[in-house]
């Protein structure tokens, strides 16, 4: 202790306080933080201090180590990728110290059933090499994994035509030409490839047929029916200009790392509109598809208020999302675009505080039962996940406190992020995909992946420690798609990594409630996003909304999953998005089922769809 | 016998000479104190100090002299020091005229020695209830406040202060004022320097805020202010858990639970958690008054979060935003505005979230770099850097301190002709 009051009198004049403007760079303090991150130094001195801190505090009752009980049903989660042939790591080039942001983004994966067998296949983006890249490398190409009846994978890329090597980001599935052969878009940094599916188990490339133009960053993307016309049109994220001129290294806590969003200027969304000719229009401003600035990662096509004309939901990093939608324009207005942008008025472009959050993935799920599809998005680490909650009329609020999203989040940034109902209780649970990307220079770097409960009385409950031997494995996570490989009813996950190879998540939990499966289809053979369908089984019913995309960069299986009691008639009811309405009391549970509109279900692996 | 009684009558005369000569000397010792003190000679005028308190114990001037003198004299020990200084001080009523100075002298030892902000403002809002133009005190007050995290409630201080200095004073004041308003952890590097803090020759350290929180926590840990203050710099670095396990340390402390400030801090670490119902259970133990931007803050972000009564919560945010830092609290703005928009009251809510962004953009970075260049003037001589922050609280709506800068330009000497 100083003993400093003979050097602290004097009156104002003297300024003994002297301040220091320009002395450092910390952010104004709350509430009128601008960023949730503080000076780099600061957080190099902050760790320490906590350490401290921690160490004193250790006898204190901390929630924060308190152990949650184990959850009624044991998830269990086998990553058997290798066993079962899946062998790829992405290759993403990276060069210790030269931190070259699209080195640390990763790739997605699909889950589709390319050859109509009744069994769900895989694709896997893959890096190549990102200075001067050989165009006839075989080296670093994208793969496909043929599913054999759930128990093998075999790598049929150089069979497919599927040998794309440029530096991929994601993907999406559609069938585009309507021949019922699902088509495969691939986006990259750089340029971007266009399969039109042969039906014959191979593929050709049709990028030309999305005209010229210089590349560009592109990332999420999907397969939408923006004009009604009942072919699909394509949507592309775009996210910055990154290349070797605007290329920088940026410091945290005095060491180098991957420079953020704040540091490139956005680039421009796409719309790629189906002339139906076999050629495509990018028509993004005309369509209204654009934003104040769209760092855009991820996207989903899905209707949010029920009026059957879907909207379209951007998930942009440090940046406000965009919701665009028809609801509500009058089209023959002049100068009016098909489409606005209402995220902002709606509620769900910043957080419930106004902040920029890091947008990663999107999932979609009617969390709490009112019938409404609400938005969960993955976040950088400390901020927080967030959960806007539909309230009906295009408008929605950040409900990620009361629900605990936000704590279960905090000390992750997520990626890859999918519902579904692990424990068959009609609650949709979640499962993330996490790692950090600042570099391997900063702390923390590798995370393991997030389980999370929905408890189905509106909160949510972490149940990551009980899931086995992956979740407790640190990893850089990125992408993740889901697929029931097996058709057990249970579904499965590829993962992808920055830091090791892909995973393949073999869901083995046991559950004694049941399940059935739907795969719901248009005349045109396409998804029917807008669709509602209600699943009553006894005393429990069950709404799911179709949509379309979401996650990270990935697509997963179209098939929808319902848990159902143990026993009990099943009934399952459809609206359609052209308002019809179909209704089916004598569907089989423990199955998957086609259904199309006024047409009889078919059991899938009785039939081709 | 007669020889005697000479003898004694010489004695009695030399002890009376001596007597007086002592007395009279005595009587000096208060000036000659102070002259020794003034040279430093601290040792002689600690003498000459005690022997006029022997004479006077109750003279106030010599209390507050003999307090200097040991709080300064290095080679006694520390805590004895401190300790006598305080009880010579506390010798001093606050009815004497001399109160006031003797309550700010112990708030500064209190504070500044012993590291006890919470005691230590004690003493000076006493010092400024004793003596309202004793505007030393008050600025030691406000930059208590700083030092301790809590400058949000500086704002009745600075302005009573401001209003007691010269016009010379006030452009420099207005500087500490910006500062103090928005970078409070860094509003007084010097402070954190002398307290032992930091340290300019160390180019990594341990961030010196968390040090000097938590040295107030560690010196008076009965006040639950002093824990919720440390908790909150761990609640803003983004550590939630740490933060809960010190408040929840904290609890342990008497009055904790019905403490604003402590229960504004666990009300934050709480929400973020998620941990809404305890929430609004600890918000029923606030204590009258009802009031203020923190109550008004937590009541409406309970009502819109917790029981979704938008109505409810568009008044107490309204409320809350009355008080500083209300008027750039532009994320209770933008929840003020999804309220609105849940009501349907899209226009209104259109306009709130406008007047959110203006605020937001006024609190990036880029702009407060500008700004603190403009102040790194230390003279603040150029009309130029003195427009961009009156032009600055001019966005923020701040007549205040507009009315502040405005007089800061005027107080500029006019630029000659040519310069």
């Amino acid at each position: 202790m100083n003993f400093l009051s003979n050097r602290l009198r004097g009156s104002i004049v003297t300024l003994l306080f002297i301040v220091c403007v320009g002395c450092d760079r910390t952010p104004p303090v709350p509430p009128s933080g601008t960023s949730p991150s503080t000076s780099a130094g600061g957080v190099a001195e902050s760790k320490a201090a906590t350490e401290a801190v921690e160490q004193k505090g250790k006898t204190a009752n901390s929630p924060s180590k308190a152990v949650p009980s184990p959850p009624h049903v044991t998830p269990i989660f086998i990553d058997r990728a290798q066993e079962l042939g899946v062998d790829l790591t992405y290759f993403t080039n990276a060069v210790p110290g030269r931190f070259f942001l699209p080195e640390s983004m990763c790739g997605g994966m699909a889950w589709f059933d390319y050859d109509l067998d009744g069994w769900q296949d895989l694709y896997c983006t893959n890096g190549s090499i990102l200075i001067d890249p050989d165009p006839n490398d075989k080296t670093h190409t994208h793969h496909i994994y043929r599913n054999q009846a759930g128990r093998r994978f075999v790598d049929v890329s150089a069979l497919a035509g599927l040998q794309h090597n440029g530096y991929g980001q994601g993907t999406a599935v559609g069938d585009f030409n309507g021949d019922g052969f699902p088509d495969l878009f691939i986006s990259c940094y750089g340029p971007n490839k266009l399969y039109e599916n042969n039906g014959d188990g191979t593929f050709r490339d049709v990028t030309p047929s999305l005209g010229e133009r210089d590349p560009l960053w592109s990332t999420g993307s999907v397969w939408a029916d923006v004009d009604s016309d009942g072919d699909l049109d394509l949507y592309v994220a775009n996210y910055m200009h990154v290349n070797w001129k605007t290329h920088k290294t940026c410091s945290f806590g005095g060491k180098p790392g991957y420079c953020g969003p704040g540091e490139y200027q956005a680039q421009p969304d796409w719309l790629f509109l189906n002339e139906g000719d076999g050629r495509f229009r990018e028509c993004a401003e005309e369509f209204g598809f654009v934003g104040e600035r769209g760092n855009g990662l991820s996207v989903v096509w899905a209707d949010f208020d029920y009026d059957r004309l879907p909207d379209l939901y951007v998930a942009n990093d440090m940046a406000g999302n965009f919701l665009f939608t028809r609801s509500g324009i009058d089209p023959k207005k002049p100068g009016q675009t098909p489409y606005l942008d209402v995220a902002p008025r709606a509620g769900c472009d910043v957080s419930g505080q106004g902040l920029f959050e890091a947008s990663m993935g999107i999932a979609l799920a009617d969390y709490d039962g009112d019938g409404k599809l609400d938005i969960y998005l993955t976040h950088y680490y400390h901020q927080k996940n967030t959960l806007y909650h539909n309230l009906g009329g295009m408008l929605f609020e950040d409900d990620s406190y009361r629900t605990r999203v936000a704590t279960i989040s905090h000390e992750r940034l997520g990626f890859g992020v999918i519902t579904f109902d692990y424990d068959r209780d009609g609650g949709p649970d979640l499962i993330i995909a996490n790692g950090h990307v600042l570099g391997p220079e900063q702390i923390p770097w590798q995370m393991p992946p997030t389980l999370i409960r929905n408890n189905t009385h509106g909160k949510f409950e972490d149940i990551t420690p009980f899931a086995g031997e992956f979740f407790a494995k640190p990893a850089l996570g990125r992408g993740m798609a889901a697929g029931d490989f097996d058709n057990d009813g249970n579904l499965d996950f590829s993962i992808s990594h920055l830091d090791q190879p892909i995973a393949l998540l073999h869901n083995q939990t046991k559950n004694t409630r049941r399940w059935i499966g739907l795969l719901p289809l248009t005349p045109d053979r396409i998804k029917p996003v807008g669709a509602q369908i209600r699943v009553t089984c006894e005393k429990e019913s069950r709404l799911h909304h179709v949509w379309d995309a979401g996650s990270y960069y990935s697509v997963s299986d179209d098939r929808l999953l319902f848990g159902l009691p143990e026993e009990g008639k099943v009934t399952v009811e459809i609206d359609w998005p052209d308002g019809r309405h179909d209704r089916y009391d004598d569907l089989t549970p423990e199955n998957y089922w086609i259904v199309r509109p006024g047409q009889v279900p078919r059991r899938l692996g009785s039939e081709a769809p | 016998m007669k020889l005697l009684v000479r003898g004694l009558i010489v004695v009695g005369v030399l002890a009376c000479a001596w007597m007086g000569y002592v007395v009279l000397r005595a009587q000096r010792g208060l000036a000659e104190g102070e002259r020794l003190l003034k040279r430093n000679a601290l040792q002689a005028a600690h003498r000459e100090l005690r022997q006029y308190l022997w004479l006077h114990p109750r003279d106030a001037r010599g209390l507050l002299l003999e307090a200097e003198v040991l709080t300064r004299d290095e080679s006694i020990d520390n805590e004895i020091a401190i300790q006598q200084a305080m009880a010579l001080l506390n010798r001093i009523p606050d009815s004497d005229p001399k109160g006031a100075e003797a309550r700010g002298k112990q708030g500064r030892l209190t504070y500044f020695v012993e590291h006890k902000p919470i005691a230590a403002e004690r003493y000076y809002r006493k010092a400024i209830e004793l003596d309202p133009e004793f505007v030393e005190y008050r600025y030691l007050c406000w930059k208590l406040l700083d030092l301790s995290g809590r400058s949000e409630y500086s704002e009745d201080l600075f302005w009573g202060l401001y209003e007691r200095v010269s016009d010379a004073d006030r452009p420099v004041l207005m500087r500490e004022w910006y500062m103090s308003q928005f970078f409070q952890s860094t509003a007084n590097p010097m402070a954190d320097v002398l307290m032992g803090f930091k340290d300019l020759d160390k180019p990594v350290q341990m961030n010196p805020e968390y040090l000097r929180l938590k040295e107030n926590r560690d010196s008076e840990p009965e006040e639950p202010a002093n824990h919720a203050a440390l908790a909150r710099w761990f609640q803003h670095d983004g550590d939630h858990g740490t933060a809960l396990a010190l408040l929840e340390a904290g609890l342990k402390v008497p009055g904790a639970d019905h403490h604003p400030f402590f229960l504004a801090v666990l009300l934050e670490t709480l929400f973020e958690r998620g941990e809404l119902d305890r929430a609004k259970q600890y918000f029923q133990n606030w204590p009258e008054p009802h009031d203020g931007y923190d109550y008004w803050h937590w009541k409406g972000m309970l009502a819109d979060e917790a029981d979704r009564d938008y109505e409810g919560a568009i008044d107490a945010y309204d409320r809350s935003l009355a008080f500083w830092p209300g008027p750039v609290d532009w994320r209770t703005m933008n929840r003020k505005a999804n309220c609105l928009a849940r009501l349907r009251r899209a226009d209104e809510a259109a306009a709130v979230r406008k007047r959110s962004k203006e605020i937001e953009l006024q609190m990036d970075l880029d702009v407060h770099k500008e700004l603190r260049e403009a102040l790194a003037d230390q003279n603040l001589r150029e009309r130029e850097y003195c427009q961009k922050l009156l032009k600055f609280y001019q966005v923020l709506g701040r007549e205040r301190e507009v009315e502040g800068w405005q007089k800061v330009i005027d107080f500029l000497p006019a630029k000659s002709p040519g310069n």
